[in-house]
C-alpha cells in the first residue's frame, strides 16, 4: 500500500498533467479553428486584448490558488479545471468534510474532497450539456423574474449553512478549536472599513483581501495558541483525560 | 464566413465535445483514484457513496445557476463557445469582459464583428483565464507539502495553522453580505436557520439519512426565500 505522501504525489502529478491537457485544450481549439478557416489573429492583437484582464485576472487567480489550496487539497486541480470554486467547488467540499467528519488537512478529508469535486463537476458538466439539447423549449423558464432573482443570491443561500461549520469550534474529525475566530479580529475590522468605505472595492477584489486577511489570521493565530488564548484539543485529549481520571 | 457562421459551425461543436469529453474523463480518473485509496486506507464505501449523493443532490441548482449565465453568453456568442467557456474554468462575469476587451481591440462591435474576430475572442478569453491555471502547475504540492510539516512538528498547531486559510476565505466573503443587508442578509439569516433547524431533526428524530441533504435543501429553501424577500422589501 502507497504511503500518504506517495498518494498525493500521485494526485499532484495527475493534476499536474489534467492542467496541462486543459491548457492544449483551451488554445488548441481556437488553433484548430483558426487553420481551418485560415484566419489566425496577430500575436499583438490577442496579447493586447489578454494583457488588461490578465493584470487584473492573474493577482486573483494566484490568490485563489493560495488561498483554497489548503482547503480543497490536492481536488484544487479539477476544481480550478472546470471553474466555479466559490459558488460550487468550496461549498462542495466543505460539505463533504462536513458530513464525513474529516479533519482539514487529512488524507481523508483529500479523499472526500477529490470525490466531492469530481461528483459535482461531471453533474454541472451533464447540466450544462443538457441545457445546450433544450436550449429553445429551457429559455423562456429560465427568463422568468423569480428565477433570476433566487440564482442572484445563490451565495448567501450557500454559506448561511455553511458558515457554521466554517466558523465554528469543531473543524472535523473531533477537533475542537477554542478562541480561533479572535484571530480573525483584525481582517475583520479591515475587510468592513473597506466595506463601509467602498463596497464595490471588496466585492470586486475579494481575492486581493482575502490574501491579505491571510497572513494576518495565519500569524496572530500563532501568537494566541503559543500565549494559550487559541487551545486545539484532540480526540485523543478526551481518551487522555478519562484514563488520568481513572473513569 | 460570418460571426454567427462561425460561432455555430459543425466543427466548433465537435472540438468543444471533445474538449468537455477530455474534462469528464479528467474527473473520473480522480475520482476512481481517490475512491480506490478510500477504500485502501479503510473509508467505509458507504460514506464515500454519501458524499457522491450529498455532492450531486447540491451541485443540481447551482448548476442550474450557470445554465442561466449561458443563456445570456449564448445571445452573444453563439451555443458551442460558451458551452465551453461555462464547463471548463470559466465564469459568465469573465467571459463578457473577456468578449469585450477583444471586440476593443478589433475595433468592432458585436453587429459588424466577423469571423476573424471570433477566433480573437476564443484567443483572449482562453489565455486571460489561464492565470489560475498556470500558478496551480505549481504551488499547491509545495504549498501542501508545507502544511503537512507544520503538522508534523507541532499536530495541534497544524490542525490550527491549516484552518485559518478557509477562516479567512470566510471572512472576505461574510462580511461584506451580512453588513449589505437587504435580501442577501435575509438569504443568508433563511439558510443558516434551515440547517439549524435540519440539523436538531436531525439529533431528535435520528433520520441520519437527511444529513446529506442539509446543503441541498437550505440551499434550495433560501433561494427561493430571496425571491420572497425581494418583493417584501420592494
Amino acid at each position: 500500500m502507497k504511503t500518504t505522501q506517495e498518494y498525493l504525489h500521485s494526485m499532484h502529478k495527475l493534476g499536474r498533467f489534467g492542467i496541462f491537457g486543459a491548457l492544449i485544450v483551451m488554445l488548441g481549439i481556437p488553433t484548430i479553428m483558426a487553420i481551418v478557416y485560415d484566419s489566425f489573429p496577430g500575436v499583438l492583437e490577442v496579447l493586447t486584448g489578454a494583457s488588461g484582464l490578465l493584470a487584473v485576472f492573474v493577482p486573483i487567480a494566484v490568490s485563489e490558488v493560495i488561498s483554497f489550496t489548503p482547503v480543497l487539497g490536492t481536488s484544487a486541480y479539477l476544481s480550478l479545471i472546470t471553474g466555479n470554486v466559490m459558488n460550487l467547488k468550496l461549498p462542495t467540499v466543505m460539505n463533504a468534510m462536513k458530513i464525513t467528519n474529516a479533519e482539514q488537512g487529512s488524507e481523508k478529508a483529500d479523499i472526500v474532497s477529490t470525490i466531492a469535486v469530481a461528483a459535482s463537476s461531471l453533474i454541472t458538466m451533464i447540466i450544462i450539456a443538457v441545457a445546450v439539447l433544450l436550449l429553445t423549449p429551457l429559455k423562456p423558464v429560465f427568463s422568468i423574474p423569480a428565477v433570476q432573482i433566487a440564482s442572484h443570491n445563490i451565495l448567501p443561500a450557500l454559506f448561511g449553512g455553511l458558515s457554521i461549520g466554517a466558523i465554528g469550534s469543531h473543524v472535523g474529525g473531533g477537533v475542537i478549536i477554542k478562541g480561533r475566530l479572535k484571530a480573525a479580529i483584525i481582517p475583520a475590522i479591515l475587510v468592513a472599513g473597506a466595506y463601509f468605505a467602498a463596497p464595490e472595492l471588496v466585492t470586486g477584489l475579494q481575492g486581493a483581501f482575502i490574501l491579505i486577511s491571510i497572513p494576518i489570521i495565519y500569524f496572530t493565530a500563532k501568537k494566541l495558541y503559543k500565549k494559550g488564548k487559541i487551545q486545539v484539543i484532540l480526540p485523543s485529549d478526551a481518551v487522555e483525560e478519562k484514563v488520568a481520571s481513572g473513569e | 464566413m460570418s460571426f454567427y457562421e462561425i460561432t455555430d459551425s459543425s466543427l466548433l461543436y465537435v472540438l468543444v465535445a471533445l474538449g468537455i469529453l477530455y474534462v469528464c474523463f479528467l474527473a473520473i480518473t480522480f475520482m476512481r483514484k481517490a475512491w480506490k485509496r478510500g477504500a485502501e486506507i479503510g473509508i467505509d464505501k458507504k460514506e464515500l457513496m454519501n458524499v457522491v449523493k450529498s455532492s450531486i443532490t447540491f451541485s443540481i441548482v447551482p448548476s442550474i445557476a450557470i445554465v442561466i449565465g449561458l443563456f445570456s453568453l449564448v445571445a452573444m456568442l453563439g451555443v458551442p463557445w460558451p458551452w465551453f467557456r461555462l464547463s471548463v474554468v470559466g465564469s459568465v462575469a469573465y467571459e463578457i469582459m473577456a468578449a469585450d476587451a477583444a471586440l476593443k481591440v478589433a475595433g468592432t462591435e458585436l453587429a459588424t464583428a466577423d469571423a476573424s474576430t471570433f477566433i480573437l475572442m476564443m484567443y483572449v478569453m482562453s489565455l486571460a483565464i489561464m492565470g489560475g491555471l498556470v500558478a496551480a502547475f505549481f504551488i499547491p504540492e509545495k504549498m501542501m507539502k508545507g502544511t503537512m510539516k507544520m503538522k508534523e512538528k507541532d499536530e495541534r498547531w497544524g490542525i490550527l495553522g491549516n484552518s485559518t486559510f478557509l477562516l479567512a476565505i470566510m471572512v472576505v466573503l461574510l462580511l461584506p453580505m451580512i453588513l449589505g443587508g437587504g435580501v442577501q442578509l435575509l438569504t443568508w439569516i433563511t439558510s443558516l436557520v434551515v440547517t439549524l433547524t435540519l440539523s436538531i431533526i436531525i439529533k431528535k428524530f435520528k433520520v441520519d439519512w437527511l444529513s446529506n441533504f442539509v446543503l441541498a435543501l437550505s440551499l434550495f429553501i433560501a433561494m427561493a426565500s430571496s425571491v420572497m424577500w425581494t418583493s417584501f422589501l420592494a
